[in-house]
């Protein structure tokens, strides 16, 4: 008889909304940043290539002096284990990299040119039981992603664990860059200012300056361009929109639409920082901080 | 089987006669009357097992003439027999039960056309006249419906003069002869309010009238909510649309009142109906045994027009060997067979829908009927102002028609042309798409369910003890759901149905029934999209990584071959064996479903019954087509077992209790094997290594209306536990839920008024908790870590909901206004719990708080 085809897009409509995380009102916004938070990871180059190497970094805030875990995963075991190292088990006999990158604030990250290196990596990666049924690692795709880990804990003990997906590109795609970003403005007495130490108040429209490039295009397909995301992170108030994106070709998500954000900010006087974390959909991460100051005194 | 051997060793014989509940008069021949001749006409009449009439023989017509010189001709001794005959097959009786089980049977039935009284003799009269005039007629209606009522005694005085007249099968009356003068005018007839008139006759002309009488009772509905119709399953709830149409927190819809039955677990926002521990894609709903792609829009209509709806059979377990291929239950919506006496309509205006409805007669043997509904909460919406960045493109929306044609040409004969068209959809487009998904690559959110349905049925009957119905079915499904460009699912299912049944009586007490039903469907789909979030898998936590498949031509069929055996084995003790084999080409293999029930009548009160029996179900779709699923997966079985006894001690009060027992088998679970397909290495991701199980108690008292009230209290004791594949450890099941009480009250205040309540109380649904979240750096958002599944609850449920119905009776057609006042307490349930991004922090997501909806019908 009938095969309830329609109780899969129906999950997929109620899934969809649960992807909000944090949307709930009584819930502090995902981009109010009120202490130790780990804002982005950034590759350069954001993607890696056999003999090639990528310097990683990351974007950490409210600790001075963060004790940074770096390690790297071949293949993970799924969120239900914290996504524990597979090197770090010992489960892959090392011709690779070393899983222990780096304990610093940064870690270079290099692949072997050998392709036997890739392919013995793909052949362990293959015997591996799927997390959640599927592999974290698609050997078959011309992208396969591996996956950084980045384990944080403050000095106050808070510990954050993140995972970055690297692409390892085993093609002759064009190459990625991670977004070029000029700066944030903000305006003020009617004109648009850089915002690094404005003074401001109330409710500010910001701008965000980013050449149209840096949305790149790749492929042989005029419409393969990039999709571009920033989130906008403060310190104090709040943004009309916690993320504006550029979706080509889409009616609601123009360019424009990624460049401009407004900010309402606290109404008593102290200084507030944003952050600007701008993404493209091939892994290209960059990131600008701009630190302000509010006068206080508006409602 | 203990139960089942006490059941077996005892013995003893309920049978009930059946009483006339729908009376026909016939129309008095125009000639027969004018030549005052009056007759009697006997017939024997063969009623199938609902009571209706299949067949009229006229077994004899005795005329007499008011003028012992004459004599009927042939045409009027003929037009006696065919007014007789056509009146009889209006009749309907209540069911004959025979050692507890519906029977048809053979009725002798006497028509008695007594001709109206002439004027009283004209003594009264200075001067007799030589022949009687015409000088008060009319015809008696009900109000409301204006169905000509028969058999009304309308008495005419003035003075000292009085006459009587009766109604005939046309509710026509006649005086004649009576003088000028104000004559009052009474009409009496049982169930209805004693009308009384003043008339001016006057000399040399005929004074028309048409007279409307109220019911005296509230509206004149049988009121059956749980009724013994052809019992072959241990449980089965028939409902009858006339009982439930006023159960608040339902709108009047039939079809939502199942979830207010023992067995029936809270689904919340999943909508459908999650039967005795299975998931609700376990159970089937079917409009005439035939499956629909949805059987209400968003939890909120049913699809089908509740007037066309006579009945739902709800059967959550143990089922006849007529149904299979799920392991959960089975909601078969009954549609009434056409029978209008004149055009009869309804307009049906709420806050949420606009529904018509319109059956007429084209001739005696030819009736149709149309339905439609169009929800206008995306006019409201529309008219709202927009917030949050959030744009209605088409806000949810739905639409249903039906349409009904039936033609009986002969008395063995009842054809059938039944069309259902239903279609929900909803599109929001969100100016800030990057904050609701981080990973979003299109601002638009849409979702459609399209269906149709054209069937055609025939039903033979060439005897009393014969039956056949043969159905062929044709739809379409179209699915379509795109969710901010990563999503995009769409689906175009091609059905056909087939379906004959035989029903033989072959001696007293062995009654056999066989058939064939196939269903034959050709898939066609498009899928870009994560896997579906299974059982057991919360939606914060199920693998999004975003799958590929198309698929054309995608044929799936299975096709049943059942029999089934009444036996009356001894007194009182009623055997119901049966086997049905299924093959699932989707999975190349068999389901083979032997199945027993038995019926023991202790007492004309008491009623004990048991059963076991097995289904097979095959898997999801998704979960058989690579990459999302498994195409080596195997049949899912279950085994029903079920004791029962039903207890009647006074004709509006029962009891009914049920100790059910369900055992799953090579359930789809998920797992993380790999298999090498093609040198490859591929993801298995379901085998059929899950098992599970199912037990409980099942209450249901119900008094039929008394004294103005009626109501139901519903109560379900149960546990459903699943161990999925390779964990070897049990877990409960996601609709796990181990109290369910409902009840339902409505108490009439008089012929017009009723208020109604229902209380719910549920325990909280199985949640897994979420221990914290890993951040993914790439998507910008966390991904949450799960606890063992289902090891928590949410808070239990529990609302009050209301319905006031006022009523207004008109001569030619009545209007309703009801008031459905929903969560009256304005309690916030917990439907779902939320949490903040990164899974540190939780909140329970409330249901809907306090909802007015109010609504008017219009009906004549």
């Amino acid at each position: 008889m009938n095969h309830s085809t329609h109780v899969a897009p129906l999950g997929l409509v109620l899934a969809t909304f649960a992807l909000c995380g944090g949307c709930g009102d009584d819930f502090s916004p995902y981009n109010e940043v009120e202490g130790f938070r780990l804002l982005a990871i950034q590759a350069t180059p954001p993607e890696l290539r056999p003999g090639e190497r990528v310097e990683l970094t990351a974007l950490v805030v409210g600790d001075d002096a963060p004790r940074f875990t770096w390690r790297w995963c071949a293949v993970t075991r799924g969120p239900g284990e914290r996504h524990t190292c597979a090197i770090q088990d010992g489960e892959i006999e090392s011709e690779l990299p070393n899983a222990l990158l780096s304990t610093s604030t940064s870690a270079t990250f290099a692949w072997p040119a050998d392709p036997s290196v890739t392919d013995a990596f793909c052949d362990v990666a293959a015997q591996r039981e799927a997390p959640n049924g599927a592999p974290r690692l698609d050997c078959a795709s011309d992208r396969p992603e591996l996956y950084v880990r980045l384990e944080i804990e403050s000095a106050a003990g808070e510990r954050v664990i993140a995972l970055h997906a690297l692409p390892l590109v085993l093609d002759d795609a064009p190459r990625n860059l991670n977004p070029h970003l000029d700066d944030v403005r903000v305006e003020v007495a009617g004109a648009m200012k850089p915002i690094e130490g404005a003074r401001i108040d109330g409710e500010v429209q910001l701008e965000l300056l980013v050449p149209e490039a840096a949305a790149e295009t790749y492929g042989t397909n005029a419409d393969d361009r990039e999709i571009l995301r920033a989130t906008w992170f403060v310190t104090g108030g709040e943004t009309d929109a916690m993320r504006t994106v550029f979706i080509p070709g889409d009616a609601a998500a123009t360019f424009a639409a990624l460049t401009r954000n407004a900010w309402t900010l606290p109404t008593a006087p102290r200084d507030v920082t944003l952050y600007l974390v701008l993404r493209d959909d091939r892994g290209g991460v960059s990131w600008l901080v701009r630190r302000a100051v509010v006068e206080g005194g508006a409602s | 089987m203990n139960a089942l051997l006490l059941l077996l060793a005892a013995a003893n014989l309920a049978t009930q006669a059946p009483r006339l509940i729908e009376p026909a008069e016939p129309t008095y021949p125009a000639q027969a009357l004018a030549d005052r001749i009056a007759a009697t006409v006997e017939l024997r009449l063969d009623v199938d097992v609902d009571g209706r009439v299949e067949a009229v023989t006229v077994v004899s017509t005795a005329t007499v003439a008011e003028d012992p010189t004459r004599v009927a001709t042939s045409s009027v001794t003929a037009s006696f027999a065919e007014a007789a005959s056509a009146a009889a097959r209006r009749l309907r009786f209540s069911q004959a039960f025979v050692d507890g089980t519906p029977v048809p049977f053979v009725l002798d039935y006497t028509y008695h056309f007594t001709l109206p009284p002439l004027p009283p003799p004209v003594i009264t009269r200075d001067e007799p006249r030589p022949q009687a005039q015409v000088r008060l007629r009319g015809v008696v209606r009900e109000a409301g419906r204006r169905k000509r009522l028969a058999g009304a005694l309308v008495t005419a005085s003035l003075a000292d003069e009085a006459y009587e007249a009766v109604t005939d099968g046309d509710g026509a009356f006649v005086f004649f002869d009576l003088e000028p003068g104000a004559w009052i005018v009474q009409i009496d007839l049982a169930g209805y309010t004693l009308a009384e008139s003043e008339e001016e006759v006057v000399a040399d002309a005929i004074t028309e009238v048409t007279y409307y009488l109220e019911r005296s009772d509230t509206d004149g509905y049988d009121v059956i909510v749980e009724a013994q119709r052809v019992q072959r399953e241990v449980t089965r709830r028939a409902l009858a649309t006339e009982a439930i149409v006023r159960v608040p927190g339902t709108l009047g819809d039939p079809v939502l009142v199942v979830e207010n039955l023992p067995g029936v677990a809270r689904t919340g926002l999943g909508g459908g109906n999650a039967v005795r521990g299975s998931s609700p894609q376990d159970s089937l709903t079917m409009v005439e045994n035939i499956p629909v792609l949805i059987e209400t829009h968003f939890g909120l209509r049913g699809v089908v027009a509740p007037q066309l709806v006579d009945r739902i059979d709800f059967v959550p377990g143990n089922f006849s060997v007529r149904y299979g291929r799920r392991t959960g239950g089975i909601v078969d919506v009954r549609l009434k067979r056409l029978a209008p006496d004149q055009v009869h309509g309804e307009l049906d205006v709420s806050m949420l829908d606009v529904g018509l409805y319109v059956e007429a007669p084209i001739t005696d043997e030819l009736a149709i009927a149309f339905g439609a509904r169009r929800s206008h909460v995306d006019g409201i919406l529309a008219a709202l102002p927009e917030d949050g960045g959030l744009r209605f493109v088409a806000a949810p929306r739905y639409y249903d028609v039906q349409s009904m044609i039936s033609w009986r040409p002969t008395r063995a004969h009842d054809f059938e042309l039944f069309y259902l068209g239903s279609d929900e959809r909803m599109s929001l487009l969100f100016d800030d798409v990057a904050s609701v998904d981080s990973r979003a690559t299109g601002s638009a959110l849409e979702s459609s369910n399209t269906f149709h349905r054209v069937s055609a049925r025939h039903r033979f009957r060439p005897s009393a003890k014969i039956e056949n119905e043969a159905l062929v079915a044709i739809g379409r499904d179209d699915v379509r759901t795109v969710a901010f460009g990563r999503f995009d699912f769409t689906a175009r299912l091609d059905n056909l149905y087939v379906r004959d049944e035989l029903d033989v009586r072959v001696t007293k007490g062995v009654r056999l029934i066989g058939g064939l039903d196939v269903h034959h469907q050709v898939v066609n789909f498009d899928i870009t999209a994560p896997r579906p979030p299974k059982e057991g898998q919360s939606l914060e936590n199920f693998d999004q990584a975003t799958l590929v498949a198309r698929g054309e031509g995608l044929v799936s069929s299975v096709s049943a071959l059942y029999v089934e055996a009444e036996l009356e084995v001894v007194d009182r003790l009623t055997l119901v064996p049966g086997v049905r084999a299924d093959y699932f080409s989707l999975v190349e293999e068999v389901g083979f479903d032997p199945r027993i029930t038995a019926r023991f009548a202790w007492t004309d009160a008491l009623t004990l019954r048991a059963g076991v029996g097995r289904v097979h179900q095959q898997p999801e779709l998704d979960e058989t087509v690579r990459p999302y699923g498994n195409p080596n997966l195997s049949l899912i079985a279950a085994n029903h077992y079920a004791v029962g006894a039903a207890y009647k001690p006074y004709d509006f009060l029962s009891a009914d209790l049920t100790l059910f027992y369900k055992d799953l088998q090579d359930v789809v679970a998920g797992t993380e094997e790999v298999d090498v397909v093609d040198g490859v290495a591929t993801p298995r991701v379901y085998d059929n290594d899950g098992r599970g199980r199912a037990y409980g108690a099942e209450v249901l008292i119900r008094a039929e209306r008394h004294r103005g009230f009626e109501g139901w209290l519903s109560y379900t004791l149960s546990r459903a536990e699943r161990t999925d594949g390779g964990t070897g450890s049990s877990r409960l099941f996601d609709y796990d839920q181990t109290h369910i009480l409902t009840m339902v009250g409505t108490y009439h205040f008089g012929p017009t008024w009723s208020v109604g309540a229902r209380w719910r109380y549920v325990s909280g649904r199985p949640m897994t908790p979420l221990l914290g979240g890993v951040w993914r750096a790439e998507r910008d958002s966390f991904e949450a870590i799960p606890g063992a599944v289902n090891s928590s609850r949410l808070p239990a449920f529990h609302q009050l909901d209301l319905r006031v119905d006022k009523r207004w009776v008109f001569d030619v057609w009545q209007l309703t206004a009801y008031l459905s006042l929903s969560n009256v307490y304005n309690r916030a349930n917990a439907e779902d719990v939320g949490y903040n991004y990164d899974y540190t922090k939780q909140e329970n997501v409330s249901g809907l708080p306090l909802l007015p909806i109010f609504g008017m019908k219009g009906q004549f």
